[in-house]
């Protein structure tokens, strides 16, 4: 519409836009798609090997470990976090007093880089100097936190770290929900006396699924970049315990000089992701459009 | 300054929103767009803007200068929007020189249009507000200013008085009016508001579905309506219609209906009349009466009614009956007995100022 | 919401319990990091995580600012954060500054591909940058500028500004058409009515998009580690640098102020500006 100098104006200025992301974005990932195919070690070269690389991957044991710890931590960070989120802004849709300051603290480590939350959590989670400590203070010797050291629980601490970090985003999203439940609905319920929780689990939280669909996608993503984490509380450790698929990948770019297999792995776990999110987002999208 | 469209259709992705349409307007004439919501009467005067393009063929002339594909502020031209569409980050006196700015006009020249304009709107003491602040009368005048110092040939208006209540709109038809006078600019106004047609007009343009029904004079448009749908927009309470068949017989055409003869001698048909066609004929409220007008005349028929419904309007009375299935109206003045609900009453009517329609058509015989 | 099912008392009792535990749980992180920072090593080692120092001391943080150790250099983490800061800022208004106006002009027109070209700039937004990390090393070596400060520019920019463009799309489609109708009929062009009529109109939306890619950017960590300059690296991987150094002593105070010291920026954000950080954080949620 409107007329023609403007219309050329404002398509012109779109174009280092569309340029940036033709190249920067998608061109990007079908070269680091073509580096998978090909033998490229310390630097990408294009000798075209098929899909060695993808053998290679699957028969990794580390990479086995990441891929696993993909969905362990996928799994419970999501999981862990609509439920957290969720009960949370419940008991903050009941006019408690302090409102503010409870919702205040319960989002702020959202403001916090996943690094320092990395880091504060190792230290709490120090197996001879946090946590653990105050528990043999207390006389309990028999329990050992130790999870940041053990090889078998090392990922379930970086759970609970991602999970003090995004819950609170997930409860301010809900509770976002809850308020803008209609004001009528709450009335039938009472009238009908419905009990609270009951109304809540079957009538209201049932209302909230398109924020559900936020939600889970916003933390789908936040699992996928789950780099900076993993990174800063344990490196991966013990041995490849905690290992997840970004940091997999950066390491064979950038240590192990192994920039196809690098490749490789990110095209799996994009592949990966894809797959599980979008028959849900297609399912829920659809139903919405209904 | 003289406006022509010829030809001009318009899209909105593969839905055809104007059709056909041709209108000539004078210069200094003040031109209506009447019509009912989404007809597409906003669209055609962003056409005449230059705010949409037209499909491939239309023309736009103003002042019979081609300007089908100039840009908005190449036509001369200004609107007045429904919103009314004020910056609202910018007080008064910055909404109202944006344009002059924008069009590089020298500041003593700006200075001294804002004052003058401000005058002649009595906005002078409200230069310095925000749009938010300002009531809608307030706004709405600060909108015509912001058109005004244009200069422009020709003034579009987009239904600027639908958000005044009705008090306040009966007052700024009537500057608006003055205003027209004054400046003798030629306007289009678009409203769907047929009380404001009606009074502003020196012509209406009907627009239905997009097609031009009728343009003429507001009498034209009331006493001979081109086809049913104009019949049906204009004037309330509506036009009274009764299907019927036509019947001539010794040159003397009349119109009958499942319970009364209309005899129409003297109605001048544009289609030579033939027996048997399906027709309807239109009666205008107030040519019915509860008394007996004008004995003599020939064109007046007698029948009987069921009352219905009476409104109270102060001077008149709306009277809502039926004869037979058929709803009518008609309007008495409010003096003497009111008819009462359920009452049988006898009635006139004055056939002089009848229409009769083409029943499958709806076009005006 | 209004509920007389829970206004018993020991129910509400229980709410309360649970939010205050919870309180405790969000909490406890920030308040060990914070008495930790002021302890001395013997008392970290001795007392106890939760308790306060018996001592105030602040030795820790000043070694965090001035003279802890990233990789050789030990200068603490002040030249990281100048290095953040002229990195941040430039990236930032460039990415809201194009964001702001990429936004506007895909409100001006439909095209065929403009649901294409927003999908895609989603989609982009949402992609680990694990998949653009070796291409973006190989173009940055072309351009000469891997491993400085421009580069770090440029990074930040190209990928803040697609959400920034999205933020603004979204905030610009509710914006009424008839406000650009009239500016072109008082003879306005594209960049007139985008500086007079609709910037001045997104004070509150510049906020929001200000706040969340200062935050993304201060926050970033990958391309920090990856494209940093040596020695100047950005405070995140400074951070990390310093705290997992597998070199001498662990200094639990040091890497507690050091760590406390970069998330001062964003948490003073979040505190001061909290309803546009959260409306930032909430909106990808809100177009879908
Ligand atoms: N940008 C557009 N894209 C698609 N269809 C449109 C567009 N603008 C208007 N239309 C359609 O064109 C038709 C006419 O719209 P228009 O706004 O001209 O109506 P209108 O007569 O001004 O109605 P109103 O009295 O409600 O203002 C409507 O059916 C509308 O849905
Ligand atoms: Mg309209």
């Amino acid at each position: 519409m409107w007329n023609r100098s403007y219309l050329l104006t404002s398509q012109l200025v779109l174009l280092p836009t569309l340029i940036i992301v033709v190249y920067f974005l998608w061109g990007f990932t079908i070269y680091t798609g073509f580096l998978s195919f090909t033998d490229s070690k310390f630097l990408p070269n294009h000798n075209w090997v098929g899909l060695k690389q993808y053998y290679l991957l699957w028969s990794n044991a580390r990479w086995l470990t990441a891929y696993g710890n993909l969905f362990i931590f996928g799994g419970l960070y999501l999981l862990i976090c609509v439920l957290l989120g969720g009960l949370l802004a419940v008991l903050m849709d009941q006019e408690v007093l302090f409102e503010n300051l409870f919702r205040t603290v319960y989002l702020y480590p959202m403001s916090l880089s996943l690094v320092v939350t990395g880091l504060s959590w190792q230290w709490l989670l120090n197996p001879t100097l946090g946590l653990q400590k105050i528990l043999n203070d207390f006389g309990f010797h028999g329990f050992a936190l130790d999870w940041i050291v053990s090889s078998q629980y090392s990922i379930y601490a970086v759970v609970l770290a991602a999970v003090w970090h995004g819950s609170g985003l997930i409860m301010i999203l809900f509770l976002a929900g809850l308020r803008a439940v209609d004001e009528d609905i709450w009335k039938s319920i009472n009238v009908e006396g419905v009990p609270a929780w009951k109304a809540y689990l079957w009538i209201i939280l049932p209302q909230l699924r398109p924020i559900l669909l936020a939600a889970i996608l916003l933390l789908t993503f936040n699992v996928v970049r789950s780099f900076d984490l993993v990174v800063a509380m344990t490196s991966g450790g013990p041995g490849f315990s905690s290992d997840v698929p970004a940091k997999y990948i950066y390491d064979y770019f950038f240590s192990r000089s192994n920039i196809a297999r690098g490749a490789a792995a990110a095209v799996c776990t994009v592949l990966t992701v894809l797959f599980i999110i979008s028959p849900y987002l297609y399912f829920e999208l659809r139903k919405r459009n209904d | 300054m003289s406006l022509s469209i010829n030809n001009l259709n318009k899209t909105f992705s593969k839905s055809l929103v104007l059709k056909d349409i041709n209108l000539e307007i004078e210069k200094g004439e003040f031109v209506v767009l009447l019509g009912p919501s989404g007809c597409g009467k906003s669209t055609l005067l962003n056409c005449v803007a230059g705010l949409e393009n037209v499909d491939f063929g239309g023309k736009i002339l103003i002042n019979k200068k081609e300007v089908t594909h100039l840009a908005p502020k190449e036509r001369n031209i200004s609107m007045v929007f429904q919103s009314y569409a004020l910056y609202p980050t910018m007080n008064v006196r910055q909404n109202i020189t944006f344009g002059m700015k924008c069009r590089g006009v020298p500041r003593p020249e700006m200075e001294e249009t804002l004052k003058k304009t401000a005058d002649l709107l009595q906005i002078g003491d409200l230069l310095d507000r925000k749009p938010a602040s300002l009531s809608g009368g307030q706004r709405q005048r600060v909108a015509m200013g912001r058109a005004l110092v244009h200069k422009p040939d020709i003034f579009l208006l987009d239904e600027p008085m639908s958000n005044l209540d009705a008090k306040l709109r009966t007052e700024m038809r009537v500057e608006l009016k003055n205003l027209h006078r004054d400046l003798n600019t030629t306007i289009v106004f678009v409203t769907h508001d047929q009380v404001e047609a009606m009074s502003l007009a020196n012509r209406i343009a009907v627009l239905n579905h997009g097609i031009l029904q009728q343009m003429g004079t507001p009498d034209e448009i009331y006493q001979t309506p081109k086809n049913l749908f104009v019949a049906e927009f204009i004037g309330s309470p509506k036009m009274n219609f009764l299907p019927g068949v036509l019947e001539v017989s010794n040159e003397e055409a009349s119109v009958v209906t499942e319970f009364v003869r209309f005899p129409v001698g003297h109605y001048s048909f544009n289609e030579t009349p033939e027996t048997g066609r399906a027709v309807t004929i239109g009666i205008r409220p107030e040519y019915i009466f509860n008394h007996e007008s004008n004995p003599k005349s020939k064109s007046s028929v007698c029948f009987e009614v069921v009352i219905r419904n009476v409104e109270n309007l102060g001077p008149d009375l709306s009277v809502f009956c039926q004869l037979g299935k058929i709803q009518l109206a008609f309007k008495i003045p409010n003096s003497g007995n009111k008819p009462k609900y359920n009452d049988t009453v006898k009635v006139w009517t004055e056939l002089s100022e009848c229409s009769i329609f083409c029943l499958k058509k709806g076009t005006r015989l | 919401m209004i509920n007389p099912h829970l206004s018993m008392n020991w129910q509400r009792v229980t709410i309360y319990i649970c939010l205050s535990f919870f309180l405790i749980f969000f909490l406890a992180p920030l308040y060990v990091m914070l008495v930790t920072s002021f302890k001395s090593l013997e008392e970290i080692r001795e007392s106890s995580l939760m308790l306060l120092p018996s001592e105030w001391i602040f030795d820790g943080w000043m070694k965090a600012w001035d003279h802890a150790c990233v990789g050789l250099s030990c200068n603490g983490v002040k030249p990281h954060f100048m290095a953040t800061f002229s990195i941040t800022i430039p990236a930032l208004l460039l990415a809201v500054f194009l964001g702001a106006i990429n936004g506007y002009a895909l409100t001006q027109w439909k095209f065929k591909g403009s649901d294409l070209l927003l999908a895609g700039l989603m989609m982009g937004c949402f992609m680990p940058f694990q998949l653009y990390l070796i291409p973006i090393a190989v173009t940055l070596r072309e351009m000469g500028i891997f491993g400085t400060a421009l580069g770090l520019i440029l990074l930040h920019t190209v990928y803040g500004v697609p959400l920034t463009t999205l933020l603004f799309r979204n905030y610009y489609v509710s914006l009424p058409k008839e406000l650009i109708k009239a500016a072109l009929i008082d003879g306005a062009g594209f960049f007139r009515i985008f500086f007079q009529v609709v910037l001045p109109l997104s004070p509150s939306i510049v906020m929001v998009s200000v706040i969340l890619i200062f935050t993304g950017i201060y926050n970033d960590f990958i391309f920090a580690l990856t494209f940093g300059e040596v020695g100047k690296q950005p405070v995140m991987a400074a951070l990390n640098n310093i705290v997992n150094s597998t070199y001498g002593v662990k200094e639990h105070n040091v890497n507690m102020a050091a760590t406390l010291l970069t998330a001062l920026p964003t948490l003073l954000i979040y505190l001061v500006a909290g309803k546009f950080f959260i409306r930032g954080l909430t909106s990808g949620a809100i177009k879908g």
